[in-house]
């Protein structure tokens, strides 16, 4: 039987890895994703998980071993954070490429310089086109759910793609909150064996990660790009076999009070919990605003979140992470994108917001929500940072 | 336009020859353009290079698929690969050859003018060395007059240190006077080698997994020899030094700590006569054992 108890996200991060009968677990501690790689080596230590924990001397090499690891058909699981992705980058593509299902907690950090070891989402869009499928978490719930999910999604025939899974540094990862936690026997239930169709053995010899020259790239691109496409019914289904096992619901977009919403917020991650505040009080004013959680980022779910804002007349986009000299913030460039081609669409007002850990409180969502009505009532679709001392 | 597409050995130095005009052609105040096409870089293998020579401006930044002429500094090339590939009708092969016009036409496919040198002797008369490119260069000249003999030998000065320009220079006159030009000639299409399926995206395995284990087996690099290494038994000290260096371990130590060289995979780069302290190696021009 399921239990709900109270314990700090990573903590459960780490006995989720532990329902999943993990073989393999490669990873260097960096904060905030410390506590997560900790405890998973106490549940070795103590016996508890029956694992192989790789000690690496950095996240180019903790990535490094999981490519090997996932290649020999072992289950695979990695964790880190802000910096530690950027030294890991060049082989998180490859972990794609060679369609290793790794999965991986990202606790979402800001990037240097100044040094910040607190939350945003700069870390993460900087592998955002790595081929990885990309989620967020808004709670606790999520960052445990999400592991289970993201272990069957990867090792899926299917798919096999790696899956990250990306929860807010210190505003989840260092949190006690209630969580229910699935038991062995429903995980069990849940989860197959890993069996990766065809693992590196030295028993049936072959050639993984092999060179291409210019005649060829572009067809294993073209094959990559499809099966990486061909997902997004099977990420949906999934989303749905998880609900029939536990009972919980998740979606690509998920939404919340949008009703009749002429103004929506969109946001991903844990702030989305915060600004569901700010649309309450805003509702109970009577105005019709609502918010969108995105909690898919790759693949990008096009079609979905142009049906989430079919009708309504602006949105509103906090980012957590900033492009320089681009357009603003990655997602509020990608919802532009999406909505390029809408017959009918609504305006756009992008923030940026929430940096380096910087706290957004629910008086502040109903600030930003009136100012970004402002933006566009005067038919502006700039962006703006938010919260910023002028 | 003139576009002109080499095919080479790693080491053969299909390169330079193609720099070497650009460069020529630029000082003659032309428009020129000498690109390499990068691969695996390794002695031995095939190897392309590209150049273009225009009164005009060139902007294309491609490689030459339909060229004007073809220049093949190693004729073993010509049973593996279709250097003739997109040659126009009416251009111009250059060949580094021993072999008949008619084997060379019937292995290439190709019915046009073709100019063959036997570059290779030489590059071991003027040269000492089974570098065959400056030669090359000659009999191209000579076949197309793409640019002077005086502006190419005049590169070679640029490019070499006085000894060894005069060398080239004088490998470069001879190759120009004793090329052969054939005219064109009506072949049957029968020579020409089919074009072999290209694999589309769908053919692709996930993870662009290849089913066979990565190996050097089947690779007779043998093939690629243009020089190959004699041995002196009586000179070796057994010091094993020309089996450490050996690319294609194709050296093997015997029980009584003599060498054996196996030919199906000695390329003959000559990298063992090279390291050999004792002078028990040494490089002997041609395919095969004389
Ligand atoms: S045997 Fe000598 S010449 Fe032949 S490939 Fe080896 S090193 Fe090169
Ligand atoms: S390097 Fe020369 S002396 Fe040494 S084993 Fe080889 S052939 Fe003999």
């Amino acid at each position: 039987m399921s239990k709900r108890i109270g314990i700090e996200v990573s903590v459960a991060v780490a006995e989720a890895v532990k329902l999943c009968n993990v073989d393999v677990i490669a990873a260097y501690p960096i904060t905030p994703q410390t506590h997560i790689v900790e405890a998973i080596a106490d549940l070795i230590a103590n016996g508890e998980l029956d694992a192989e924990y790789t000690c690496v001397e950095s996240e180019h090499s903790a990535m490094s071993a999981c490519l090997g690891s996932a290649a020999c058909g072992a289950r695979t699981y990695t964790a880190t954070a802000g910096q530690g992705l950027e030294l890991m980058h060049e082989v998180v593509y490859v972990a794609s490429s060679m369609r290793l299902p790794i999965v991986m907690s990202v606790a979402n950090r800001a990037l240097s310089a100044p040094l910040s070891v607190w939350g945003d989402h700069s870390d993460v869009m900087a592998v955002r086109d790595t081929g990885w499928i990309q989620v967020f978490c808004e709670s606790g719930q999520d960052a445990v759910d999400m592991t289970i999910w993201a272990f069957k999604l990867a090792e899926d025939k299917r798919v096999l793609f790696p899956v990250m899974i990306n929860l807010d540094g210190f505003h989840l990862t260092h949190v006690v909150e209630p969580i229910v936690m699935p038991s062995k026997e429903e995980v069990d239930k849940y989860l197959p064996k890993n069996s990766y169709p065809k693992p590196l053995d030295p028993r049936t010899p072959r050639t993984f990660g092999s060179f291409a020259p210019p005649a060829i790239y572009t067809e294993i691109k073209k094959s990559q790009e499809v099966a990486f496409e061909g997902t997004r019914p099977i990420i949906e289904e999934s989303f749905k076999d998880f609900e029939k096992h536990f009972g919980r619901k998740y979606q690509a977009v998920e939404e919340y009070k949008t009703e009749g919403a002429e103004t929506i917020l969109l946001m991903m991650g844990s702030y989305a919990q915060t600004a569901s505040l700010a649309v309450d009080e805003l509702r109970a004013k009577g105005e019709k605003v609502g918010l969108v959680k995105l909690r898919l980022w790759r693949p990008f779910p096009f079609d979905e979140l142009r049906k989430s804002f079919a009708h309504a007349k602006r949105v509103i986009i906090l980012d957590r992470s900033i492009s320089v000299g681009g357009p603003g913030g990655p997602v509020a460039s990608e919802v532009r994108a999406a909505l390029y081609d809408a017959a009918k669409r609504p305006a756009i007002v992008g923030f940026i917001g929430g940096l380096g850990g910087r706290d957004i409180l629910p008086e502040n969502f109903v600030e930003l929500i009136k100012k970004g009505q402002s933006i566009a009532a005067q038919g502006q679709e700039k962006f703006e940072m938010y919260g910023v001392r002028e | 336009m003139q576009e002109i597409r080499f095919h080479g050995r790693g080491g053969q130095g299909a390169v330079t020859s193609a720099e070497v005009i650009a460069e020529a052609a630029i000082e003659l105040g032309l428009w020129a353009q000498s690109m390499p096409s990068f691969g695996p870089e390794r002695r031995g293998a095939p190897v392309l290079a590209y150049l273009r020579v225009s009164k005009e401006p060139i902007r294309i930044r491609a490689e030459v698929a339909k060229p004007d002429i073809v220049v093949v500094l190693d004729d073993s090339l010509i049973f593996t690969i279709d250097v003739a590939s997109g040659l126009k009708a009416d251009g111009l092969l250059v060949i580094n050859s021993t072999q008949s016009e008619d084997i060379i036409r019937k292995e290439t496919g190709f019915g046009g003018k073709i100019a063959r040198i036997e570059a290779l002797k030489i590059a071991m008369e003027c040269l000492g060395v089974p570098i065959t490119n400056t030669t090359m260069i000659g009999a191209l000249i000579k076949a197309s007059g793409i640019i002077p003999l005086e502006a190419a030998q005049k590169q070679l000065s640029h490019r070499f240190n006085p000894k060894l320009a005069e060398k080239n220079a004088t490998a470069l006159k001879k190759a120009f006077e004793s090329t052969t030009i054939y005219a064109p000639k009506k072949i049957s299409a029968a020579g020409k080698k089919a074009a072999a399926k290209k694999a589309t995206w769908r053919d692709i395995l996930p993870g662009a997994l290849v089913e066979n284990p990565g190996g050097s087996k089947a690779n007779l690099t043998g093939d690629w020899r243009s020089q190959m290494p004699v041995y002196d038994k009586e000179k070796c000290s057994k010091c094993g030094l020309c089996y450490v260096f050996c690319p294609d371990a194709a050296i093997t130590i015997r029980d009584d700590k003599y060498v054996d060289f196996n030919y199906d995979y000695c390329k003959g780069c000559g990298i063992c006569a090279m390291e050999c302290p004792a002078d028990a190696i040494a490089m002997e021009a041609g395919k095969k054992k004389k």
